[in-house]
């Protein structure tokens, strides 16, 4: 009779895992919580427990937290109390586990003296199961059931919660892949609409300004061909302010780009040195001396594009800082450092000496690190399939212009443009020749560095 | 003696101050400057004027400048009549059609005027 009761009982026990396992395995919800207090739910049922938790290790505060929580009295209590947010540093048996990994059991767990005195006295437990839980093998936290009762829970009931725990993990994993790829398609979402809205917005800033230009340059050539003098000044001037104009709407096109995470670089081939020098060539005037100190060629690999754009504004903020007479001075040259030798363009001013401000969202631009390599023909030391260079720029804000003390002498202007790495894309720097982009005269030397890629990646 | 008649150079843009401009200034240089509206009759439009150059814009409403292109290359005519993508939005280009060079066609980004007159002159001039 009593065998008959025992197996009657142990049936019954048997069903209503079977039912919790079946339960378990319908769960659908593919959000994290919701399927974790799910999940507590079915199992405080299944073991007659006053609480289950899923205490969820989080790094930032060093602390375990609990991120499913049965809808049960106790559990309530547990949140009221602050106890569902367990510090590592607090120690107590739900820690203990997590750190050592080993589960625990007991039915008188207000003699153990390593229990955080809240959990025993305040929310009165007597009967505890702890499982730690773990996630593609790492070590995410600690499944818990609670009960007020002693003596509530058996070693099968242990080892019922431990396969239950990996269940757990099951969902938890498939709950944040969800997460982070539901994360992913917004944020790529959010980078098409924002490269659209950017789109949109240089046609129609760009628009205006094509019959503006083109109207004063006709208006230009025709009071310069007639001679009139004083027409051909105010055209002039007329143009020059449209020309910052079109430069302030590239900046801040870019500047939107950037904090929009959908700024770009076109990484080919660039003869920095013909570069510097057809830039200087631009800004240089009688009474804006630039001294360009640099090899007939030096090859990088850089947007050549961006970089004439930063180059510009360093030598257009040096000029207007530099004293008279003074010639700026820029320097192209190569630096080894500890993971490559670097190309570096130094830009040196004799103006007055400024602090260093923060790098303006456009001058500052981390950019992709390719692998360490050798790459014969460029920057030696260097083969990066992606490229990468960056740029310090020194501000010059005139609201802190100091005076530079007599007979003082010139001061470097810290501002130097690194750049490394390398393309194979020799189309691409046809590309470049094709747009203007870079000087005729260094198409023999990319071209020759482009034959040589070629033979060495058996193209 | 028979004067020879000036090259025709066909404008597609949606803006009509760009138009107009484009005009003023093709006709100041010399050429016979066309306007062919946007859509789907602009393929023929140009098909008809037999231009030495088209200037395109991208951004046109419902038929892009993209669009247009291909329908141009598309057409049976022996000669591939060369294309300026004059835009303001020359990722768009970059992005859909990026081999635009291989397939006789230039880009020259707005508001860049001498950009445009170098590439005309380039154009025309071979």
């Amino acid at each position: 009779m009593s065998n008959q009761i025992a197996r009657t009982g142990d049936s019954s026990t048997h069903a209503r895992r079977l039912t919790t396992l079946e339960g378990l395995l319908a769960i659908q919800s593919t959000e994290v919580r919701s399927a974790l207090d799910q999940a507590t739910d079915l199992v405080a049922t299944m073991l007659g427990a006053d609480k289950v938790d899923v205490f969820l290790y989080d790094a930032n505060s060093d602390t375990l937290v609990a991120l499913g929580t049965s809808n049960t009295p106790m559990g309530r209590q547990q949140q009221a109390l602050g106890l569902d947010r367990l510090p590592l540093s607090n120690g107590g048996k739900t820690v203990e586990v997590f750190q050592t990994g080993e589960p625990f059991l007991t039915g008188h767990l207000e003699h153990d003296p390593d229990e955080l005195p809240g959990v025993k006295e305040r929310l009165g437990v007597h009967s505890a199961l702890k499982v730690p839980l773990d996630v593609e093998g790492t070590r995410r936290g600690v499944v818990e059931v609670d009960a007020a009762q002693p003596d509530q829970f058996t070693e099968e009931d242990l080892s019922f919660l431990q396969a239950v725990t990996q269940w757990v993990g099951l969902i938890l994993h498939r709950g944040e892949l969800v997460e982070r790829v539901t994360q992913d398609v917004a944020e790529q979402a959010r980078q098409r609409t924002a490269t659209e809205l950017i789109t949109m917005l240089a046609h129609d800033l760009r628009a205006p300004l094509v019959p503006l230009q083109g109207y004063l340059g006709m208006l230009r050539e025709t009071a310069e061909r007639e001679g009139q003098d004083q027409y051909l000044q105010y055209a002039t001037r007329a143009q020059r302010s449209v020309t910052r104009l079109e430069r302030m709407l590239r900046d801040l096109l870019d500047t939107t780009r950037l904090e929009q995470g959908i700024f770009d670089l076109t990484l080919e081939p660039v003869n920095l040195a013909a570069l510097v020098r057809d830039t200087a060539d631009l800004l240089r005037s009688p009474a804006a001396t630039i001294e360009v100190r640099a090899p007939g060629v030096l090859t990088a690999v850089a947007d050549a594009a961006r970089l004439r754009q930063v180059l510009e504004n360093l030598l257009s903020n040096a000029l207007r800082f530099s004293p008279e007479g003074m010639p700026v001075i820029v320097e192209v040259g190569m630096e080894p450092r500890e993971d490559a030798t670097w190309a570096v363009v130094t830009v040196q001013d004799a103006g007055p000496d400024c602090p260093r401000p923060a790098p303006t969202a456009l001058h500052a631009l981390p950019l992709r690190w390719g692998q360490q390599g050798a790459w014969p023909g460029a920057v030696p030391g260097t083969r990066d399939r992606r490229g990468a260079w960056r740029h310090a720029h020194r501000g010059l804000d005139p609201r802190q212009r100091r005076k530079l003390p007599p007979g003082a002498p010139p001061r470097r202007a810290a501002a130097s443009l690194t750049a490394r790495g390398l393309t194979s894309a020799s189309p691409k720097a046809q590309r470049a020749l094709n747009a203007g982009r870079v000087k005729r005269h260094s198409e023999r030397q990319v071209d020759e560095w482009g034959r040589r890629r070629r033979a060495k990646d058996g193209v | 003696m028979m004067s020879r008649s000036p090259p025709t150079i066909v404008v597609v843009d949606d803006d009509p101050d760009i138009v107009e401009f484009l005009c003023d200034y093709l006709r100041g240089m010399g050429f016979d400057a066309v306007i062919c509206r946007p859509g789907p009759q602009a393929a023929a439009c140009i098909a008809q004027h037999v231009p030495s150059l088209v200037i395109l814009d991208v951004e046109m409403g419902d038929t892009t400048g993209i669009d247009l292109f291909h329908a141009l290359r598309a057409d049976s005519v022996p000669r591939q009549v060369p294309v300026i993508f004059f835009t303001g939005t020359p990722d768009r280009l970059q992005q859909q059609l990026p081999h635009y060079h291989t397939l006789g066609a230039v880009l020259v980004v707005k508001p860049d005027i001498a950009g445009l007159a170098a590439r005309i002159h380039d154009v025309v001039h071979q």
